[in-house]
């Protein structure tokens, strides 16, 4: 028997319920395409020509519910944050995949180029006055801060990570596929350790759900979205039954013209 | 029945392409949703004081010259490009973040020395908030990846961005890059085969000396090593040295004395187009 003599295959694939054989079908789609996005990033230009952008490709439900449950940390740490942290946790959980994307050298390895974009000075003193340096080394082992990043960071380094995040939603259109960058997803994962070596992370959430998922938000959206509906169904369903019994083996209920 | 030159209508559509990284660049996907952008197309004549600026400028900075060199050769050879210039202001943190990316604990800190201490640099003005200048990256990907899917050589370029800047294009933003398209053929802005023969063996060679000495070096464990500038090294030893080079910032202080004259020459009228708005 030759490798394809029994070629064949026949998959379902629907986007509900949730996790069911079907719905990962159409999950491992979106990771080809997500895949496919980080390459893309990587192929971005860079100042310099030099690569500095590593990048993680995170899905499965209990990765997401951790990675969501840290945007919803941070959303109590700044009044600005709260409601759109919040909405956004939502999104991550109902996402197919997260893509990281950070800078390895945004805080300790600088471009030396003096562009001028964090300090507005035709040097690097900004970024060099505010580290603990030798030489124009940097020593990044005091991690201590009370900020989510820590700064400040070379900003011609944080403009070529926007080139990379920027390829991988322009290949993510390209394929069909729902993406947006999203700060929230970048701080949460940085804080959980992904991207490791980067000063500075970018989420992107991909789906390719029916419904884009980070688009038209209602309000209160981390108490009425589609899991607490569906939730909340079940719970306003079950309980009614409770308090209608009969034995339908021997007697069901009609309207009155059934009779 | 019309009868077009291909490759007349081929450069003649640059400014659509250009048209439509514009339309890309304002509908990108932002992390801060707030970016304010502007963007102008510039061509023809219109390239002439930019290149001129750029010509001052690639006196002291050789990527600046690569880029000047081929911006010239292919509008003197008939070929010009479009250049599509895309600014964004990064200097107002206006989220109230707080992030910490910039160095200070909150945004109003932020924008309090901003405001104070906004300058220039030698690519972009600054300071710039981080997010806003990552959102700036993403608009200008878009820009170019555009320009790809049209099969339109383009490179994302700081040098045609600071010579814009310098005359006065796009007042008010912090950060200016501009985006070289074109003209219609393979590897414009990449191999660039109008730079051929402009540069010797040897000009390569001494840039290549001059940015990684450490390939060149010998055995380190002297603490000395010597430099392998020529085949048979060990007949004659080189050393690196190093020290300040008075020479090189007086030629930068007189580029940026010419470039003044330059901007006077041509700023009034760029600047015109933006009071008439």
């Amino acid at each position: 028997m030759n490798k394809h003599d029994d070629f064949q295959g026949r998959e379902y694939i629907y986007e509900y319920p949730p996790y069911s054989p079907q719905d990962l079908r159409r999950r491992e789609g979106t990771l080809i395409a997500a895949r496919l996005m980080t390459n893309a990033a990587l192929t971005a230009p860079f100042a310099g020509g030099v690569s500095h952008v590593e990048a993680e490709l995170v899905y499965g439900e209990d990765a997401q519910e951790q990675i969501a449950q840290k945007i919803e940390e941070l959303a109590y740490t700044n009044k600005v944050w709260e409601e759109m942290f919040k909405y956004e946790a939502v999104m991550i959980r109902e996402s197919d995949a997260l893509i990281f994307l950070g800078s390895r050298m945004a805080a300790d390895n600088a471009l030396d180029a003096g562009c001028g974009m964090c300090g507005g000075k035709p040097d690097c003193s900004y970024f060099y006055d505010r580290k603990n340096s030798k030489y124009g080394l940097v020593d990044k082992t005091d991690r201590r801060t009370e900020t989510v990043i820590k700064g400040p960071l070379c900003s011609a380094r944080v403009n070529d990570l926007g080139f990379a995040v920027g390829s991988a939603l322009w290949m993510a259109t390209r394929l069909l596929v729902d993406a947006r960058p999203f700060a929230s997803i970048g701080m949460a994962g940085q804080k959980l350790g992904y991207c490791k070596n980067s000063g500075m992370v970018i989420g992107i959430p991909v789906a390719t759900l029916s419904k884009n998922p980070y688009v038209d938000i209602n309000p209160d959206y981390h108490l009425i979205n589609m899991t607490k509906v569906l939730e909340n169904s079940r719970k306003q369903y079950i309980t009614p039954r409770t308090v209608t019994t009969f034995d339908y083996r021997k007697w069901i209920p009609k309207r009155q013209e059934e009779k | 029945m019309a009868r077009l030159d291909g490759k007349q209508a081929a450069q003649e559509y640059l400014i659509e392409v250009a048209k439509s990284m514009v339309q890309a660049v304002y509908k990108a996907p932002l992390t801060t949703g707030r970016l304010s952008i502007q963007t102008e197309i510039i061509s023809g004549d219109d390239l002439v004081p930019i290149i001129e600026v750029m010509g001052k400028l690639a006196q002291v900075s050789q990527f600046i010259l690569w880029d000047y060199m081929a911006l010239k050769e292919n509008c003197e050879a008939g070929n010009p490009p479009v250049l599509v210039l895309i600014g964004a202001d990064g200097t107002v943190s206006d989220m109230a973040w707080n992030c910490g990316a910039c160095g200070f604990p909150t945004c109003k800190e932020f924008n309090a020395y901003a405001k104070e201490n906004r300058g220039q640099g030698l690519a972009s003005e600054g300071p710039n908030c981080n997010w806003k200048v990552l959102d700036a990256g993403i608009i200008c990907d878009w820009a170019a990846a555009t320009a790809w899917q049209h099969n339109v050589d383009n490179r994302v370029q700081g040098s045609t961005g600071s010579a814009a800047a310098t005359l006065g294009y796009l007042p008010g933003c912090s950060r200016i890059l501009g985006i070289s398209l074109g003209p219609c053929k393979e590897l414009v802005w990449y191999s660039r085969d109008v730079m051929n023969r402009k540069f010797s063996y040897e000009d390569y060679i001494n840039t290549m000396f001059r940015t990684i000495p450490t390939n060149f070096m010998t055995f380190a464990g002297g603490g000395k090593p010597a430099m392998k500038t020529i085949d048979k090294w060990w007949e004659e030893n080189t050393y690196l040295s190093w020290g300040t080079e008075e020479a090189a910032e007086e030629r930068l202080y007189e580029v940026i004395m010419e470039i003044s004259e330059i901007v006077d020459k041509y700023g009034p009228q760029i600047a015109a187009k933006y009071k008439n708005k």
